[in-house]
């Protein structure tokens, strides 16, 4: 009997140890996964991601897009889905912009987890607005949860009035992974 | 009898792990990408528009903090100049106290181009903050900033500051 009740607190005991130990080396994983030097790649960005951007002129007008973008891992990406809300002004109350159009891209991550997006210019064909996308960023989270942080200039390359040609406004941008079918 | 003794045996192998939920420096440890949005305060008597940043910080788990690939994009000084994007490197201290608040102070010292020129630009980045996440490393920092301008007293900037772990590329 006595050495039934010894060999379970044995048991019980061994079993606590290992519990503890397998957590204790979980964290100190997690510590030093942390800690450790990256070496990130453009593959690290792969797969669609929804992204939103809060721009702003500088003086009095502003705008929020939205979209998806597909990133291939190897340094192309296709904007699609964009959606924009913005001040129309000369007619001061939001109006959105509810077409989706494809945009093809450039991207970069590079060592130290910056990364650089740059799109070629975004055309509508009704009243030719062209936009380039420029964004620099940093990569966050892990690779369950893949986000970019990204501060963005946009241009516009493309207007109908020659005036507004190099109309830029300013903003950040954050791209974070969806796991379903972007389509 | 039993039943107290792996009672027993339980609380003492799971008591380290509770031991550790204080927060110190050693809770903020690795890379966080981080985003941030600036206004000018109101006690600057002019206007202009929000900074948006984005960078990534290097906690080394006992109070100092590197900030690297620091964007901010900013119009001169007006929508008639062209937006840039630079990029700014910095360092400085941070401390977190045992209820997970803290307090992080970033020097950036860097050159930036001009309408009239080259500016040398140097602010202090201060941040409070509160963590988030489970385990001995914070996910999240949630936190205000200000960025004082050490060479115009009356200048300052005000916003939101938020950073996530960065786990991706780690060897």
């Amino acid at each position: 009997m006595t050495q039934r009740i010894l060999n379970r607190v044995v048991s019980l005991f061994t079993r606590a140890v290992l519990r503890y130990f397998s957590a204790a080396v979980m964290i100190w994983a997690s510590i030093f996964s942390g800690m450790a030097s990256a070496a990130c790649s453009d593959d690290m960005l792969q797969g669609a991601f929804a992204w939103e951007i809060w721009l702003d002129d500088g003086v009095d007008s502003g705008a929020l897009i939205t979209g998806v973008v597909t990133f291939d891992g190897a340094g192309s990406a296709t904007f699609d889905k964009i959606r924009a809300v913005y001040r129309d002004e000369e007619d001061p109350k939001l109006v959105a912009l509810d077409k989706a159009y494809g945009v093809n891209g450039r991207y970069g991550v590079v060592a130290d987890c910056a990364v650089w997006v740059l799109t070629d210019i975004a055309r509508r064909s009704n009243d030719k607005i062209g936009v380039e996308l420029k964004v620099q960023g940093v990569l966050a989270g892990g690779w369950n949860d893949p986000q970019l942080f990204g501060t963005v200039i946009t241009t516009n390359l493309d207007a109908a009035d020659p005036a507004d040609r190099g109309y830029q406004q300013h903003g950040r941008i954050d791209f974070r992974k969806v796991w379903f079918d972007a389509e | 009898m039993k039943l107290s003794i792996a009672g027993l045996l339980a609380t003492v192998a799971m008591l380290p792990l509770y031991v550790h939920a204080d927060c110190d420096e050693s809770t903020l440890q690795g890379r966080y990408a981080a985003e941030s949005i600036l206004f000018y305060d109101e006690r600057t008597d002019w206007e202009n528009s929000p900074v948006p940043l984005s960078a990534m910080l290097h906690f080394d788990g006992a109070g100092r903090v590197e900030i690297n690939n620091l964007y901010a994009a900013y119009f001169d000084d007006n929508i008639n100049n062209r937006a840039q994007i630079d990029g700014i490197a910095g360092s400085g201290t941070y401390s977190v106290n045992a209820d997970c608040h803290g307090l992080m102070d970033i020097r950036l010292d860097t050159v930036i181009e001009s309408t009239s020129g080259y500016d040398d630009i140097r602010v202090d980045f201060i941040v409070r903050f509160v963590l988030a996440g489970r385990g001995l490393v914070a996910e999240r920092i949630s936190g205000t900033a200000i960025v004082e301008d050490k060479d115009e007293s009356d200048y300052a900037d005000v916003g939101t500051f938020s950073a996530v772990r960065s786990q991706l590329g780690a060897q």
